[in-house]
């Protein structure tokens, strides 16, 4: 079997970038070392660092809670925080045009999780911040 | 994230191994910016590169945007993983890649 079926645990983490490597082990944790090299878990690593990366950096939030489950193949992960609420999906597309010497990268995170996600959702619930991705693995 | 430099002149090559992240790129950054006053040429051998993200990016175009001033960067051996990820930004539009 690839894939298992799983209800993970919450991970909870502090907001700061070194807990990174934390929510990448427990992504990994939710799937078959079968399944670790595979481009599709790639992309969920890369999201995951895109979205922990912003709560960090820009939130003031003071906790981050993960919560990851496969189900059928697929993989569903929601963040938690309580900082200020933010709908990354309501964010202007960066402008992917300029060239080198012009280009900046605010906004491209959340534009890389969406082109590589099946599903990205936000809402705002229990005063915190709910981003959840989902990807078929 | 592993970085391995090897530099001949003023040219400089620089291998990297593991994940191009939010924690590991700034690292990187920091690590050759020193380097980056005496050369011309860089060339970042990117094979052994698990996956990289925005943090990632960032320190590309730092890079590029530098090396552009004074002589060329050319980044080589990119895998899939991440030769998708320049072209969903357009990132395979701005910098050289062998």
């Amino acid at each position: 079997m690839e894939t298992v079926s799983k209800k993970s645990e919450v991970l909870h983490v502090t907001p700061d970038i070194s807990e990174l490597e934390r929510v990448q082990e427990y992504i990994n944790s939710l799937v078959d070392p079968a399944v670790k090299a595979r481009k599709s878990l790639l992309k969920i690593h890369i999201a995951a660092d895109e979205i922990f990366s912003n709560i960090v950096n820009h939130s003031n939030a003071t906790f981050v809670n993960v919560q990851g489950q496969v189900i059928d193949h697929e993989m569903c992960i929601t963040f938690y925080d309580d900082g200020v609420p933010f709908n990354p999906l309501l964010q202007e597309a960066p402008d992917l045009v300029a060239d080198a010497s012009k280009r900046k990268i605010g906004g491209l995170g959340i534009f890389i999780t969406c082109k590589t996600m099946d599903k990205v959702a936000y809402q705002y619930e229990n005063n915190m911040n709910q981003l959840t991705i989902t990807q078929r693995l | 994230m592993n970085v391995k430099k090897t530099k001949e002149a003023s040219k400089l090559v620089i291998a990297l191994e593991g994940k191009f992240d939010a924690i590991s790129a700034p690292q990187f950054e920091e690590e050759i910016s020193n380097d980056l006053n005496s050369i011309t040429e860089l060339y970042i051998d990117m094979q052994a590169v698990e996956y990289i993200s925005s943090a990632g990016l960032r320190t590309l175009l730092y890079l590029q945007q530098t090396m552009q001033e004074k002589g060329r960067m050319v980044i080589r051996n990119v895998p899939e993983i991440v030769s998708s990820v320049f072209e969903v930004t357009g990132f395979d539009e701005i910098i050289t890649i062998e």
